[in-house]
């Protein structure tokens, strides 16, 4: 590879554990291990006195210092009311995870001796509109360009689909991750992949087997030490006892027994877990997946997709040999364990290795043609429509070729269309007949993105100066539903031109983006002015906290 | 579930209630953070994110004056009753602790942490415990100290009783403990000098306390220096007060007492051997007045008993003490007398004696020669004898009669013939006793009673007659016996109605019956049951407008009792009455109405009348329905009106409307198929708002289609505006299915509308979906 193309990096940026990946010069996507030379980092943070430190050695520290150490904060991504205080200095989950995605970049370009600075990032296909933000912030805040952000269960497909790409074939993503569950069906085809449907719980993960592991624990320390007190209620117990059970549950995926030993107060017990206990303990989890899966195969059916071909299993969790048995059991297929701590990463940098080349494919043609470079966008489209002649596409997708030695079908198949479908449903807050207030749904979920929707709305009164709008998310593919079912996630705020009449239909345009990035653009209809649209989303870090984070963030290095 | 309070949630002072901005604000952001770590925990992480869910609800109140300070008095509410709540719960904890005699630090800390409560408010709640079973202990053991001593048998005994630790006991006497009586020679007391004693007592009784203990406000078990530190600041006190009255005159010289009471040990023990004695004194001038004449009657003695009980004393300390007052005082008590034995009252029997008929036997021998009469009476003897049929004896001997002249023997004749007579009686009497007791045996009760009536009705002989009447009597009495039995066990199950009536038939068969009065209060009795009976009954059948049945309810209330209930079911009868008086109306009016055939308006009118002159009334809904009933009809008679008119103007269309099938019109220039009335006709009177048409529209079933819909407005200017167009009767505004979303102060929804202007002018006005309109509805073929 040249100078000239820029490398765009994929990070699966998990719950537990993150990985970065890259592809290589033979077009091959591999993981880059981190300077402690693992090919997953584990997702804590270590405020030690003076540094901050990622990863293996910060999740060991949690035993000694758990106030110190920061971890699962994936699962507060976009929420306004986590904080973490250390030193005085206030941290929200965005500019945690930045230094994760810091740790990451800053590894990988001691290990290719290259900077990173292009990245595609994943999260899960179950994400809202603020934790996607929020997961861009992010990046942001790493410093990073973040040129996408994909589904993890996309990425796994593209991954997976990368094997062999010749074969059609419709696959179920079973992710359970460390703390988030995604059941997406996605129809993988020569130039696309496309989310059929998606769905899942982003607060059920390996942790939750964990937790329960945890919960077991106490109770046969308590039993076998007569006392009642809650051991949890030690800082220091529970992270050490948080650490035992994520060994004990890797133990267990591979033995029937895990040895155990529980130290609290001065007393220790050993205990010995089996896998029938812990699988006993642990069954509604499981359940709660199945449960997600059957009603998202049943959503399926609606959109035309009676059957699939594949089921695979990603995300380290899937490797309890329970979740195998029990998706055999109920949908009568053996499904794949595919890669599972490591697809979502290799995914996210075929992608954006497919974005940079054709990044270089557009630049050049852009060249050829003359035309700038922000008119070619949809190659395929535009010389189906005669805009841009196929003699030049060939000679431009060649010279890259040239330039990066790849092949040249490579090349051609860098147009890789991803669509994905929005993971929640979006509506405005309206009023009945009988005035009542209720959510109306205009974008339902698993409509395929990008996607733009129209609504009337009227000036209630002669010169109007704004109109308020709230956007809320829901999780259901109904209509309308009461107020209490959804989460505001948004206020937009119109401000209207002046002078304008009472009753005039504003028509705005709800767009969501290929990302399920919600943008809001209104046009008032008599003179079809565009209106300005403020649109805040309240929960993300934002303001005065992202500079604060981003100058925190810039001069800061992870150990 | 009730949310948790704020105040308490952010650990924010109560009372009085943090008002300032900046600590609250500091408050919410120390939970956020706390909160943020324990985001993960295993066990606790849900309840942690709620609290964090919470936070934008804690800020918009926390930071509202007026939200605030409701949330500040519900916390103080809040824990007024979570306290209340706790204290019995930790009292009840307490005894089972204090159960072992005492209470360990470690159980103090343990009962804090569960009730989350500081130590220092358990260890005042043991405190106010122990005191309450401390005042009890210290009564018990003032009295026996009153000896002078106490023995350890009688500390053991408290001990026990009291579930106290003996050591623990020891420490709360304050007198010598020995052995046993034996050493109480020994034990050299002086006791207070008597004077001294009563100058104390009478002191205060000015002062109104009752010993000096209670006037240092001391417990008896004060340690002696304590006792002593306090007897100096009282008399201090005391010396500083310039007014010198009779209190505290008095109180200057109890303070004095104390200081040399509370001295020593030994003054201290005097002191309180006369407290204890004075116990004593109590309980002697309470015998020395049950003691009339010398003597104490069992039932003072029990009293007396008691009362040395309520001292502390056990039941056989308290009875030996008494005794041992009383022997000394020579006082008699009176033995508790033995419970008389009930007389059995043995029936004096009152035994004839046999009286020993001794038949004379008279011996005629009348040296007559009238040998032929004896002979032949002889005969006649002979034959009888050897006859065994009473019949033929009786010819016999009757025939004898007849042919002989009065003689000597006649009369004997006679006589036999009687006897004969009445054995031959009897030997059947005996029979119709004996298939009766039959009866009677396998209890056909009334089956004997009729045979007895039966029988007697034939004409008996006088005894027998006498017999039958007392086992008709008797008879009588095991029917009454038996009725009365089946009542009783029905009495106890059943329905208050079914038991009216068995009542009721014991009284009618047994009028005078044995358990007449029995039966009358178990009528009596069920009086309330049977009228929460009959309401509910009432309830049922006027659910159904059964009105005679609740008369008939009614009635057999009032007839049977004449209390308040059945004063208000007389109330409720003349309603019944009145209801099934209009129930007749009712009927003649339906009837009026039925002659007045298809001429609906001329029955509705019938309807109408009487509702006019009876506006509320039992059947005023029954009156209404039927006037719904004819308004349907009329409307039926109306749309089928509508309709031969609408088919005749249609065929004017040259055939571009055509009807197929019934009610549907087919445009054969568009094809569309439309509902050929509009819900103007089908509806009249009737205001649709546009969700109420989308409704109407879609509930719709014209011809058998279920997908008819709202035109468009292109739609019906295409059936209106060109022609031949589709006829229209009036003025039309038809929904179309065109909406908007109106945003003003809230959301309202616009909709096209196709309104007629004039006759065939049509223009598209839009209006709010909640003012009236009409649908015609539309369907594509």
């Amino acid at each position: 590879m040249t100078d000239q193309t820029k490398r765009i990096f994929g990070i699966d940026l998990g719950t537990t554990y993150s990985s970065i990946a890259y592809v290589d010069e033979y077009g091959k996507a591999v993981i880059i291990p981190n300077a402690e030379n693992e090919r997953v980092t584990p997702s804590v943070v270590f405020f030690d006195d003076d540094s901050i430190v990622i990863g293996d050695v910060a999740k060991e520290s949690s035993k000694l210092y758990p106030n110190e150490v920061v971890s699962f904060v994936k699962r507060s991504m976009g929420e306004p009311n986590f904080l973490f205080l250390n030193n005085s200095e206030e941290y929200r989950a965005e500019e945690i995870s930045a230094y994760v995605l810091k740790k990451l970049a800053q590894d990988a370009e001691q290990f290719l001796g290259e900077a990173v600075t292009e990245v595609v990032i994943t999260c899960p296909a179950y994400f809202g509109i603020n934790e996607r933000e929020a997961t861009r912030k992010a990046g942001e805040i790493a410093g990073f360009n973040v040129r996408h952000i994909i589904n993890e269960p996309t990425a796994a497909a593209i991954a997976y689909g990368s094997l062999d790409s010749t074969e059609e074939r419709v696959v179920l993503v079973y992710d359970l991750g460390g703390g988030t569950f995604d059941i997406t069906m996605i129809d993988i085809r020569k130039d696309s992949v496309e989310v059929i449907c998606t769905g899942g719980d982003h607060n059920l993960g390996g942790k939750d087997w964990d937790d329960r592991l945890v919960a077991h624990m106490v109770e046969l320390f308590q039993s076998e030490t007569g006392t009642d007190e809650d051991i949890l209620d030690d800082p220091d117990t529970w992270q050490d006892l948080q650490l035992s059970a994520e060994k004990a549950k890797k133990i267990l995926s591979q033995r029937p027994k895990a040895p155990i030993s529980v130290t609290h107060g001065g007393e220790r017990v050993k205990m010995i877990i089996d896998r029938v206990k812990f699988e006993e303990i642990t069954e509604d989890l499981l359940e709660r997946t199945i449960e997600f899966t059957k009603e998202m195969l049943e959503e399926a059916k609606n959109k035309g997709y009676q059957n699939f071909d594949e089921f695979i299993l990603v995300g380290g969790a899937t490797r309890m040999p329970r979740i195998k048995e029990r998706i055999e059991e109920n949908f009568s297929i053996t499904p794949k364990v595919f890669d599972p701590d490591e697809a979502v990463a290799k995914g996210a940098a075929i992608y954006g290795w497919k974005l940079s080349l054709n990044d270089d494919l557009i630049e050049r043609l852009s060249q050829k043609t003359n035309k700038p470079i922000k008119q070619i966008d949809d190659i395929p489209v535009m010389i189906e429509s005669n805009e841009l002649s196929a003699t030049d596409f060939k000679e431009a997708a060649q010279e890259v070729a040239d330039k990066t030695g790849y092949t040249l079908p490579s090349i051609e198949r860098s147009m890789l269309k991803v669509k994905n479908v929005t993971s929640k449903s979006f509506g405005v807050v309206a009023h009945t007949p009988e005035d009542d207030e209720i959510v109306f749904n205009i974008v339902l979920r698993n409509t395929t993105v990008p996607i733009t929707l129209k609504k009337n709305f009227y000036t209630a009164v002669m010169n109007q100066k704004t109109v308020l709008i709230r956007i809320m998310e829901s999780e259901t593919s109904r209509v309308e539903l009461p107020l209490d079912h959804a989460v505001e996630i948004k206020t937009a705020v119109l401000n209207l031109p002046p002078n304008l009449p009472a009753d005039l239909p504003i028509e705005i345009a709800f767009t969501l983006n290929e990302e399920g990035r919600l943008h809001i653009t209104a046009m008032e209809t008599s003179e079809s002015r565009q209106i300005e649209v403020m649109v805040d989303t309240a929960s993300v870090i934002q303001g005065e906290d992202l500079e604060k984070a981003i100058a925190r963030s810039q001069d800061l290095v992870v150990h | 579930m009730q949310r948790e309070n704020y105040y308490i949630l952010l650990e924010l002072s109560i009372n009085p209630p943090e008002n300032d901005p900046g600590i609250i604000e500091k408050a919410i952001q120390n939970k956020k953070i706390e909160w943020s770590r324990l985001r993960n925990h295993p066990t606790k992480g849900l309840q942690v994110q709620k609290r964090i869910n919470m936070i934008p609800d804690i800020q918009i109140v926390m930071t509202d004056e007026a939200l605030r300070k409701k949330e500040a008095q519900a916390a103080v509410e809040f824990i007024a009753a979570d306290k209340e709540n706790k204290k019995s719960e930790i009292d009840g904890h307490i005894d089972i602790l204090m159960g072992k005699g005492y209470i360990a630090k470690e159980d103090i800390v343990r009962l804090a942490e569960i009730h989350g409560i500081p130590q220092n408010e358990i260890n005042d709640r043991i405190t106010s415990k122990k005191n309450a079973k401390y005042t009890h202990i210290d009564q018990q053991i003032g009295l026996r100290m009153g000896k002078g001593y106490i023995t350890e048998d009688e500390l053991i005994k408290i001990s026990k009783k009291n579930a106290m630790d003996v050591e623990e006991l020891r420490k709360r006497i304050r007198c010598p403990i020995i052995k046993d009586e034996k050493e109480a020679g020994d034990l050299s007391i002086r006791p207070l000098d008597r004077s001294i004693e009563k100058a104390i007592n009478d002191n205060l009784k000015v002062v109104g306390k009752k010993s000096l203990y209670d006037l240092l406000g001391l417990p008896e078990t004060s340690d002696l220096n304590e006792l002593q530190k306090k007897s100096g600041e009282k008399k201090k006190d005391l010396a500083r007060i310039g007014r010198k009255d009779a209190v505290v005159t008095a109180s200057v010289t109890l303070a004095g007492h104390c200081l040399t009471i509370f001295k020593s040990n030994e003054t201290r023990i005097a002191y309180d051997v006369s407290l204890a004695k004075a116990k004593f004194s109590s309980i002697d001038s309470d015998i020395n007045i049950a003691a009339i004449n010398n003597k104490i009657r069992y039932e003072y003695f029990d009293a007396l008993i008691n009362k040395a009980m309520e001292f502390g004393m056990d039941k056989e300390e308290a009875s030996s003490y008494i005794y041992s007052f009383c022997r000394k005082k020579r006082y008699h008590i009176e033995q508790k007398p033995e419970k008389k034995r009930r007389l059995v009252i043995t029936a004096t029997i009152f035994v004839l004696a046999a009286i020993v008929i001794i038949a004379g036997f008279f011996i005629f021998s009348k040296i007559h020669h009238k040998n032929v009469l004896k002979s032949e009476y002889q005969q006649l003897v002979k034959k009888i004898n050897a006859q065994t049929d009473p019949d033929q004896k009786i010819h016999l001997l009757k025939n004898y009669v007849t042919t002989h002249v009065k003689n000597e023997y006649i009369d004997d004749v006679n006589k036999r013939i009687t006897q004969i007579k009445f054995q031959a009686n009897s030997n059947k009497f005996n029979q119709i006793l004996k298939q009766a007791d039959q009866l009677i045996e396998t209890q056909r009760l009334d089956e004997a009673f009729a045979f007895y009536k039966q029988y007697s009705a034939q004409g008996l002989h006088k005894e027998h007659k006498k017999t039958v009447d007392n086992r008709i009597k008797e008879i009588l009495t095991l029917i009454d016996q038996r009725d009365f039995e089946k009542l009783t066990t029905v009495s106890f199950k059943g329905e208050p109605d079914q038991k009216i009536k068995l009542f009721q038939e014991y009284l009618k068969i047994h009028p005078n019956g044995i358990h007449k009065g029995q039966v009358q209060s178990l009528i009596s009795e069920i009086n309330s049951e049977y009228f929460i009976y009959v309401k509910k009954m009432l309830a049922f059948y006027e659910k159904d407008e059964k009105w005679e049945d609740c008369a008939r309810l009614c009635q057999i209330y009032i007839g049977i009792y004449d209390n308040s209930n059945s004063d208000r079911l007389k109330q409720l009868l003349l309603k019944y009455q009145e209801n099934i008086r209009n129930e007749k109306i009712y009927i003649s009016l339906v009837e009026k109405a039925d002659n007045q055939g298809t001429n609906y308006t001329a029955a509705d009118q019938i309807f109408k009348d009487f509702l006019e002159a009876y506006p509320e009334s039992s059947i005023t809904k029954k009156i209404k329905k039927a006037i719904n009933r004819l308004n349907e009809l009329r409307s039926i008679q109306n749309i089928n009106q509508a309709t031969n008119d609408m088919r005749l103007r249609l065929a004017a269309t040259n055939g571009r409307f055509i009807e197929t099938p019934p009610g549907v019109i087919m445009d054969t220039k568009t094809g569309l198929m439309w509902s050929m009335l509009d819900s103007d006709i089908t509806q009249p009177d009737t205001c649709l708002t546009y969700e109420q048409g989308k409704k109407h529209v879609e509930s719709l079933t014209t011809g058998g289609f279920h997908d008819w819909r709202l035109p468009t407005h292109k739609e019906l200017a295409g059936i209106f505006e060109t022609t031949p167009a589709f006829p229209v009767i009036g003025k039309k505004s038809y929904w179309t299915s065109k909406s908007y979303t109106g945003y003003s102060d809230g959301w309202q929804i616009q909709v096209e509308t196709f309104s007629s202007k004039d006759s065939n002018q049509w223009e598209l006005v839009r209006k709010n979906a909640l003012e009236c309109g009409a649908v015609r509805a539309v369907r594509n073929p």
